[in-house]
């Protein structure tokens, strides 16, 4: 199995917009951003069972992303099988494993859907008013209101005053998505039950309240890059 | 990229392992690899994937209960 640039880029991004993988892991993050720096295209590849191995930290999370490029057939871990990993059922399960470890549902039914919605990767309208940022994510009947986003610091491109974006948590991840990939990462998502439910149940998530993401984000980055 | 979560095998009958999440809830999953009683083990959409370390699994277990003790998580 091997990765290209391009995809470790956006394991990284997606890394170090997680609220709970990001610190406990930031070792791992850190060696990653210095693998991409010294990598040189985006086309360029690594061997991927070898980059985990020489991970500081130990780590199970990078097993599940190579077991399910493997399921759908791929020897190589592009951008495409990024997007998939964060955004199908597969992460939904791994998230709903997570919050009945912790007893959410039990403890707080609405931050456990807030905690499901952010962790999948989302294709949302952006809307940028100076340095403020803020989307809504329309799927069907569910429209969630999302606001207190932050661009990843390895964004490229400048952000429009309206566009198509993915999100992860309060991470702007990627802009100037089609809309035939919206509809695909949408597709994707109306086929999830409980991603849905809990989505719909939302109808809007602030992160600079909703379990100070927005605030964590900036100090992590300031740590890292 | 969250936490894995660790489960316990609990019982294999078949092709049919009974795995414990630290919670307590349990769920029936197919595996591919080779798994005894009171091992832990990482899933993946209802499939075995590997088998971990106890130790390695008792820290994230702790690591989880941390995070729910402190109420990390409201």
């Amino acid at each position: 199995m091997i990765i290209n640039k391009g995809a470790l880029e956006k394991l990284v991004i997606l890394n170090t917009s997680c609220r709970v993988f990001g610190e406990k892991k930031a070792d791992n993050t850190r060696y990653l951003i210095d693998v991409v720096k010294r990598m040189e295209n985006s086309q360029e590849t690594l061997d991927y069972a070898e980059l985990v191995r020489n991970l500081p930290q130990k780590s199970f999370t990078y097993k599940a992303l190579e077991v399910f490029a493997r399921m759908r057939g791929w020897e190589k871990i592009h951008s495409g099988i990024i997007h998939s990993f964060f955004s199908e059922q597969e992460h939904v399960d791994f998230t709903l494993d997570q919050i009945a470890a912790q007893e959410l549902r039990k403890r707080n039914p609405k931050f456990a859907d807030k905690f499901l919605f952010s962790h999948l990767l989302v294709p949302v309208t952006l809307y940028r008013d100076g340095e403020e940022f803020r989307a809504s994510y329309v799927n069907g009947k569910v429209h969630v209101a999302i606001n207190g986003l932050l661009p990843h610091p390895w964004l490229k491109g400048d952000i429009p005053k309206k566009g198509v974006a993915l999100i992860h948590f309060a991470t702007i991840v990627e802009i100037g998505i089609s809309n035939q990939t919206r509809r695909l990462f949408k597709d994707r998502q109306a086929k999830s039950k409980e991603f849905m439910e809990a989505a719909g149940a939302i109808k809007e998530i602030d992160y600079r309240s909703f379990w100070n993401v927005h605030e964590w984000t900036k100090d992590f980055w300031k740590c890292l890059f | 990229m969250c936490l894995t979560i660790p489960k316990k095998v609990i019982s294999i009958n078949g092709g049919v392992v009974i795995v414990e999440n630290p919670n307590g809830d349990r769920q029936e999953m197919k595996t591919i690899v080779e798994l005894k009683p009171g091992d832990f083990c990482l899933t993946q959409q209802n499939v075995v994937i590997d088998k971990m370390d106890k130790s390695d699994a008792q820290d994230l277990i702790k690591e989880i209960r941390r995070i729910k003790e402190k109420e990390e998580i409201l």
